[in-house]
């Protein structure tokens, strides 16, 4: 269990965590890629560039580290170590996974988009950040926001008397 | 969900002021663009072409790849060619063009690499048409063949194949490429002969070999032939015909393959007394070395039938992953010696007909073409993975002369020996030299002046572009410089794109009734990026000095 100690997270906190996810993601890909050997043949370049395997390797590796923590808790793996979480602008309850798969999730290939050239996308999406609610483009659409969560307290027990000197 | 609108509700003052700005930015931005297209446009009132006297047909001039201008197609000689001026200059899209181009009475046909085909006015440069079809990236020269419907251009794209285009319209006819390799690479310039299109196959494993974690490589160059009115594909004989096996493994999961690589990018020749086709092949990207690597077959141009194979530098595996220290290097890389230069017929002066060959390696070799037995072999320079010789030769066979423009572009080779940048004459009977007119490497304080482009001779010269921007034209009786003009800069253009000359490589420069059309800039394989397309004429002595300034003047440094 955790409590919400703050509705909207601090900027680099969710930057450190999103860079993580970004790395984290791309090596566990990389690894894929390379037990697979999905994208070493001549074969997968045939037409081009195979953006559709790239595709497919980014959201398989995305759903195998994320998956499970997406669902339970609303978090990725970065949002866990930093202490963040998604939760629903509206409730702050842990927000439907189809939500955060087919809404949220999307935008997380944009800073890989940006290595080809779409940085734009990724500025149009961010640009929203420093905006009060401090929500991404992302976050508006899913209806999401990020929060600054702490692990709840244990429950404080009784308060005892202290024990009595035998003497 | 939400709603757009309901969306636009829930947010802030200010976040909705930042979704109007970021909509207006990028709305304006497609309309900025729209009018930067139309500003550069510099269309041509009249857009019908006068397709009559379409010249040259190949890429070698003739089917024999001669590079030799005969006087019929151009007035430009020993003795006029001081007057050529500079007429116009047009500002490419590209930083790397590599077309050659095709020119009828009134229009120049150039291609723009990714910016597609374009049809241009001869006097003005002003744009007629552009092929429209965004698949077309022009790699090759312009090539033409008048049909019932008129005359058809034909031209490669290096990822999508050949394409026929109407020559009137700018319209594609049809397009073709070929199923038997996975990832073909069409760099080549194809020949046109007997209704059938021939087209040289590369392969994109050359670059793919750079990443560490494709399993390199698997592939074959090859020869297809295509029917030129309908585009059916009639026959493909791959320069390795046994398939590739694994060989080892890198990073535990990475396969390694061979035999592969050895790719055709050079246009092939074609003799139509014994119908064969004559071509040069690159390296084995792969071990094991095949015996078809740095090779020239000789093939039934009907058939597609191997009549013979010459190798000249046998196990010579090289990849690109070598530049890098990649994995995908062979263990025991070898020069990279193409044939990059198509091989040329001509007579030998004797009465027999002879095929020389330009290699990388610097060497000249002339054979028999009935038999590719090797008559004589010349070694000129060091040689590297750049040229030597690169991409053409030229034979005058009146002269007796076979022109080899060397690069000596530092890129291996022979280390012992010197570079020798420059143009040979060889005499065609025997390889002895002539003349030769060396570069001066000491003096450029810019870039390598080594002459890596095709050349092309007329009466009595024969005229190259240098890797530094230079270009001239050289006597045939002992190659004294008889004009030069340096582009290695700034240019005015008709077309307002500015435009800056660089080094001149790839086709080279074409000779063409009193016109001297060059590309400058050709920014591949390590080489100085421009943009320029320079279109010379003669202006005779007897113009006032007005007129002549005025075309000077459309230079600018």
């Amino acid at each position: 269990m955790s409590e919400i100690r703050q509705p909207n997270a601090k900027i680099w906190r969710r930057a450190l965590a999103g860079g993580i996810d970004f790395c984290l993601v791309a090596a566990f890909a990389l690894l894929l890629m390379l037990v697979t050997g999905l994208l070493e043949s001549a074969e997968a370049y045939t037409g081009g560039f195979p953006y559709l395997r790239v595709f497919f390797l980014g959201v398989t590796s995305y759903l195998i580290l994320n998956g499970w923590l997406l669902w339970q808790r609303g978090q990725t793996l970065g949002k866990y170590w930093l202490k963040l979480k998604i939760v629903n602008s509206q409730d702050g309850k842990t927000p439907a996974l189809w939500k955060l798969i087919f809404l949220r999730a999307l935008f997380f290939g944009l800073p890989h988009a940006a290595l080809i050239g779409f940085w734009y996308l990724v500025l149009i999406d961010w640009v929203f950040l420093f905006g009060k609610d401090r929500c991404c483009l992302h976050d508006l659409i899913a209806g999401t926001s990020v929060a600054s969560v702490a692990p709840a307290l244990p429950v404080a027990p009784e308060a005892k008397t202290e024990p009595q000197s035998a003497d | 969900m939400k709603s757009s609108s309901s969306v636009m509700r829930g947010l802030t003052f200010f976040s909705k002021v930042q979704v109007v700005l970021v909509l207006s930015v990028l709305v304006l931005s497609i309309f900025f663009q729209s009018i930067f297209v139309q500003v550069h446009a510099a269309d041509c009132e009249e857009s019908q072409a006068d397709l009559a006297g379409a010249f040259p047909q190949y890429w070698g001039i003739d089917e024999h790849s001669t590079r030799f201008v005969p006087a019929e197609h151009t007035t430009i000689n020993a003795t006029n060619v001081h007057q050529l001026k500079l007429k116009w200059a047009y500002g490419l899209e590209s930083n790397s063009p590599r077309s050659y181009p095709l020119v009828t009475k009134d229009t120049i046909f150039f291609g723009d690499s990714g910016a597609g085909l374009l049809a241009l006015d001869r006097e003005t440069g002003c744009v007629r048409w552009r092929h429209e079809d965004s698949e077309a990236d022009v790699a090759s020269a312009i090539l033409s063949r008048v049909t019932e419907s008129g005359l058809t251009l034909y031209f490669t794209s290096r990822r999508e194949g050949v394409f026929a285009v109407d020559a009137a319209t700018g319209k594609t006819l049809w397009k073709a490429s070929i199923d038997d390799e996975p990832v073909p690479l069409y760099s080549g310039t194809p020949l046109l002969a007997q209704g059938k299109i021939f087209v040289p196959i590369s392969s994109e494993e050359i670059g793919l070999s750079l990443n560490p974690f494709y399993g390199c490589c698997t592939t074959s160059g090859g020869m297809a032939a295509f029917d030129a009115t309908t585009g059916e594909q009639l026959w493909y004989l791959p320069t390795i015909e046994e398939p590739a096996q694994v060989i080892g493994r890198h990073f535990f999961f990475v396969e390694e393959w061979g035999p592969s690589g050895v790719p055709v990018w050079s246009a092939p020749t074609f003799d139509a007394e014994s119908g064969l086709l004559f071509y040069g092949t690159g390296e084995n990207y792969t071990e094991p070395a095949t015996l078809t690597s740095d090779a020239i077959f000789a093939v039934d141009a009907a058939t597609g039938q191997r009549r013979w194979v010459k190798q000249f530098t046998a196990g010579d595996t090289f990849n690109m992953g070598c530049v890098i220290g990649g994995p995908n290097c062979p263990d025991s890389p070898g020069p990279d010696l193409d044939f990059g230069a198509p091989p040329v017929l001509a007579n030998n002066g004797r009465g027999e007909t002879v095929l020389y060959a330009g290699q990388k390696s610097g060497h000249v070799h002339a054979m028999n073409p009935r038999t590719g037995d090797v008559y004589w072999s010349k070694h000129l320079s060091r040689g590297g993975y750049l040229g030597g010789i690169h991409w053409g030769i030229a034979a005058d066979e009146q002269a007796g002369l076979l022109y080899v423009p060397i690069s000596d572009f530092p890129s291996g080779g022979h280390s012992d020996l010197p570079a020798v940048p420059g143009m040979f004459a060889l005499n065609l009977s025997d390889g002895t030299i002539r003349w030769k007119n060396l570069q001066d490497t000491d003096s450029v304080a810019g870039f390598w002046p080594g002459l890596s482009a095709g050349i092309v001779a007329a009466q009595g010269l024969v005229v190259a572009g240098d890797l530094a921007g230079g270009i001239a034209a050289y006597s045939a009786q002992d190659g004294s410089v008889l004009w030069q003009f340096d582009t290695a800069k700034t240019f005015t253009t008709v077309n307002g794109v500015p435009a800056t000359g660089a080094s001149i490589d790839s086709h080279g420069p074409l000779l063409v009734d009193d016109l001297l059309i060059v590309a400058s800039g050709y920014g591949g394989v390590s080489m100085q990026p421009g943009n320029a397309l320079l279109v010379f004429q003669l202006v005779e002595d007897s113009v006032d000095a007005s007129q002549t300034n005025s075309l000077e003047g459309v230079a600018s440094e």
